[in-house]
């Protein structure tokens, strides 16, 4: 890249690479199980004979579980994630949930990420409300995927990018623009001696210059928060410029497929320091995903396994960007109690809510183990038709992850951010 | 299925799918079948129309040959096609050549109706939600409305030569915004837009407002159709509402935002009372969705819900029994007050002038407010006397344009053909400044620093905009050149940079832009085109 440091270099305020790790900045990775994940399946409670006896052919016996405490266990697939939890940093809330009960995925999802009933995303609250705090950086919200979340749903930027060289500038030449005939027409000119002094050849000089170094200097010279927040801009693509050439980590071992290849670009971007504040990416899995009406075993163990191994190499791929990331894992609704005829489970209500990060403190989560606020699974305890219960908003939760995210000090007021969630 | 996965919870239970009712787009579809089958005129129609979308063939009026700005600095002219339109078009500066010239420019755009919009209502008018009436848009997927309005509004601030309404639209809009994501404002919100804003944005004050507090879109958006009076519960049971998940008091919402958005502002000198009491005023208000089979989409007063006792709103009482017309009284009271005409004053001096607001204007026009009782032309008419507006060059080229502003004064100013569809609105979300898509009441913001983040997106659209990237939307270079005299003139290139600029590049963008300092260039140089529309002086106007 030709950017010379004079170009891009601008007075304060502009978020610096690596510099996150001086400034403090916090990230949060909001991992989104699409489908309807089966908490009871995540983290099943083992002790609990209401659950042995609906669950005739589903259960994870106690036998197989890896325990937790003297009534839940986690899914076996979920091993790598035990180190974890003896290690104090991940935290669950069982019978997590939203208020939406129309177990319907599309409705719940939109009402998941949008944190109510409301139009627009959460994350999309926070950063409006962040923004007026200080600069954004150009990265400080990343969608990794194809689509933007409706979490982030008229956020003020917003980066979607299945890898880091989705973040990039339009590679504008000359060339792409010159049909055969004019170019057929400059190199006639160009052999013509009378031609070369004329326009002709000076219009070729001035396109040689590429469009990121015109930006540069245009934007080097503007003043103000239109010229910082260029600059910025253009620092960012800098860096990322910098991290394509960057080999991945590979000593790490992310499972195959979109979600461990999606963790390892998010993982490169962080370590970058490039000012990421929130990140989402979806965990769908192969075949059909969470929603596991039919045959649930196998399909499970596998999305377990993946899940468990991503956030695992994830953490151990952030390096010094550990103490200062939150990941939270998060589904539309949980399943039902009772398995159903095709050896899977319907729709439900409550599921199982995952935080990983350092420092979590006691509130509604409870670090190193988990949070669950019934006592048994016994039918009067079920909501509607046989359902875990909600007895954790999930909004209580990001409410009190928020004061962990961006730079320290600029507190964004969760009521903004969940209007009326009171 | 529309309805089961679009409809919120709370009423899903008490009223059957939509899909049972009389689709009319299938009985559409069946007409058209068996109308071409009958007559051949009936389908060139249609394909006439389907052409004109694609096609807008929108070549601005004025002399071929485009004139660009002279001066090194924005002048009043330049200026005025900044902020009373979208963004001048090739031929738009010639039109201002005199100073009657201007003023009767400023005349027609404050008389909408004085300009013949034929063109731009033909290309409205044939996007598939335009004749549905307002109960029927339930009949239609959501994201067919959502495209369809972002669709219009696109297409009006892109070719409707009605610019100065067009600003105003979108200016109600974000004053009343409602964000079409939420629950029934999905189907709701278009009628909103169609009923509410657009007749009102250049009418009177009171009037919108009006419109505005009875309107579905409205009462969904801020639960407004949660608002009854305290002592009743039998009524909700019959009218389908959950007494379960309702708080036994008015809901203040509405209340709220009515007073501290729509009218007085934050600082407006209500208090908690105030909120309470207008609450109290604006209870008994009821949305039907669907009367058996039938859509309905009908508002209707509720005597039964509605809190009869007197209120106290400002220092002023409203008497008990108003009913209905307690709606009026409130009116009265809030439309009337001093804070109102400042507050909007002060929007309107924000958008159109400089921001922080310059005081002296903000006060002429909240002058005009009071002395015109809220009617929004004299109201302009005085914004556009003040002389910070008329006069003073510091404000010139100062605001930055928001994205929607930045994407539509680009097409207009190289007069892109464009279907203002899919491919252009992927850009606006990447700015996160889709239409109708801000989440919450206060509307996408007016002031610069959120939007500072999008510059690369900004970037990004410049290039593929001139190199013809986004589906549905072009340029033509050639005609552009022809335009502006490329392969005659030498200064050619120069003159369409300071039309894209609204001035003449300062020596530093000449270079930068990439302007040959010499000879005549045959054509339009991509490159730097997109440069200028990248460029710090193209984000502001």
């Amino acid at each position: 890249m030709a950017l010379t440091n004079r170009s891009i270099s601008g007075p304060g305020n502009v978020p610096r690479g690596r510099d996150d790790a001086e400034s403090g900045l916090g990230t949060l990775v909001v991992v989104f199980l699409r489908g309807g994940a089966d908490g009871l399946s995540l983290v099943p409670p083992i002790a609990d004979d209401a659950y042995h006896r609906a669950r005739p052919t589903l259960r994870v016996r106690a036998a197989s579980a890896i325990p937790v405490d003297d009534r839940f266990g986690l899914h076996p697939e979920l091993r790598p994630l035990e180190r974890h939890l003896a290690e104090g940093r991940l935290a669950i809330v069982h019978g997590a949930g939203s208020q939406d009960e129309t177990r319907s995925h599309f409705a719940a999802q939109d009402f998941m990420e949008r944190g109510g009933e409301h139009g627009g995303g959460w994350l999309a609250r926070y950063l409006r409300l962040r923004a007026s705090a200080g600069l954004l950086s150009p990265l400080a919200a990343v969608a990794v995927g194809d689509v933007q979340p409706e979490s982030l749903r008229g956020a003020p930027t917003a980066a979607v990018m299945r890898s880091i060289e989705d973040f990039a500038l339009r590679d504008v030449t000359a060339e792409e623009f010159d049909s055969p005939g004019a170019s057929a027409r400059r190199e006639r000119l160009s052999a013509s001696p009378s031609d070369v002094r004329s326009g002709a050849s000076i219009a070729v000089g001035a396109e040689s210059r590429s469009f990121l170094t015109r930006l540069a200097a245009l934007y080097g010279r503007e003043p103000g928060a239109l010229g910082s927040a260029g600059r910025a801009t253009l620092a960012a693509l800098e860096r990322i410029d910098s991290l394509r050439s960057t080999p991945r980590s590979t000593s790490v071992g992310y499972p195959a497929g979109g979600f461990g290849r999606g963790l390892r670009e998010l993982a490169t971007l962080m370590r970058a320091g490039l000012g990421v504040e929130v990140a989402t990416i979806d965990m769908v899995g192969g075949g059909l995903g969470w929603d596991t009406h039919f045959v649930q075993d196998q399909a499970f163990s596998a999305l377990a396994r993946e899940l468990a191994l991503g956030l695992d190499a994830f953490w151990s791929d952030l390096g010094e960007h550990r103490a200062r990331t939150t990941v939270i894992v998060l589904t539309e609704f949980g399943r039902r109690l009772r398995e159903n005829s095709s050896l899977g489970t319907d729709h439900g209500a409550g599921s199982a809510l995952l935080v990983l990060g350092e420092g979590l403190r006691a509130g509604t989560l409870a670090p190193g183990g988990v949070r669950a606020d019934w006592q048994d699974l016994s039918d009067e305890r079920l909501a509607g038709p046989g359902d875990v219960p909600v007895l954790v908003d999930y909004r209580k939760v990001l409410a009190e992850l928020l004061p962990r995210v961006g730079p320290p000090g600029a507190t964004v007021d969760p009521r903004g951010v969940f209007p009326g969630s009171g | 299925m529309i309805g089961p996965i679009g409809l919120p919870k709370r009423r899903s239970g008490s009223c059957a799918a939509p899909s049972e009712a009389m689709q009319r787009r299938t009985f559409l579809a069946l007409l058209a079948a068996a109308g071409s089958m009958l007559a051949g005129s009936g389908c060139d129609r249609i394909a006439e129309s389907i052409e004109s979308l694609i096609d807008p063939d929108d070549r601005s009026p004025g002399p071929a040959v485009s004139w660009s700005p002279r001066s090194a600095t924005i002048d009043q002219a330049a200026h005025l096609l900044n902020r009373i339109t979208w963004g001048p078009r090739p031929g738009d500066r010639a039109l201002l050549a005199t100073p009657q010239a201007v003023e009767a420019f400023i005349d027609a755009q404050l008389e909408p109706e004085s300009i013949d919009d034929r063109r731009v209502e033909r290309r409205v008018a044939a996007l598939e939600s335009a004749q549905v009436p307002r109960a029927e848009l339930y009949e239609l997927p959501p994201a067919l409305i959502a495209a369809d309005l972002a669709r219009e509004r696109l297409l009006r601030a892109v070719m409707s030569r009605r610019q100065l309404s067009e600003i105003m639209a979108d200016f109600w809009s974000d004053h009343l915004n409602i964000a079409i994501t939420k629950g029934e404002c999905r189907w709701m919100k278009l009628a909103d837009d169609r009923e509410v804003v657009r007749p009102h944005a250049m009418g009177r004050f009171r009037d919108l407002i009006r419109a505005s507090l009875t309107s579905p879109a409205m009462l969904i958006a801020l639960d407004g159709l949660d608002n009854k009076v305290s002592a009743d519960a039998s009524g909700a049971a019959e009218s389908g509402f959950d007494p379960a998940r309702q708080e036994e008091r008015p809901n203040e919402n509405h209340a709220r935002e009515l007073l501290e958005l729509h009218t007085l502002g934050v600082d407006g000198g209500f208090d908690q009372r105030d909120v309470m009491e207008v609450a109290r005023a604006l209870s008994g208000w009821t949305f039907t969705h669907r009367w058996r089979r039938f859509f309905t989409a009908r508002v209707a007063f509720d005597p039964a819900r509605h809190d009869g006792g007197a209120k106290v709103v400002l220092g002023t009482v409203i008497p008990a029994g108003g009913g209905a017309e307690d709606v009026e009284r409130l009116l009265d009271i809030l439309c009337s007050h001093p804070s109102t005409a400042r507050h909007i004053a002060r929007r309107l001096c924000r958008v159109f002038i400089a921001d922080p607001p310059p005081a002296a204007a903000v006060d002429a026009v909240a002058d005009a407010f009071i002395a015109n009782d809220g009617r929004i032309r004299p109201v302009l008419r005085a914004l556009f006397a003040t002389p910070a507006f008329r006069e003073d060059p510091a404000v010139r080229g100062r605001l930055l344009k928001r994205p929607l502003r930045c994407v539509v004064s680009a097409l207009r100013a190289l007069e892109a053909r464009t279907d203002c569809g899919a491919g252009l609105l992927g850009h606006l979300r990447r700015m996160g400044h889709e239409p109708f898509q801000h989440s919450t009441p206060e509307g996408y913001p007016l002031e610069a620093p959120p939007w500072l983040g999008t510059l690369l997106w900004r970037w990004n659209f410049a290039a593929d905009l001139v190199r013809g990237a986004i589906p549905g939307t072009s340029i033509d270079r050639a005609a552009l050149g022809r335009r502006f005299d490329f392969g005659t003139d030498p200064a050619a290139q120069e003159r369409l940079i300071a039309h894209l600029l609204g001035r003449r590049p300062d020596a530093d963008e000449m270079e930068h832009i990439g302007i040959p300092a010499a000879g005549a260039a045959d054509s339009v140089d991509p490159i730097a085109l997109v440069t200028a529309l990248a460029s710090p002086a193209f984000q502001w106007h």
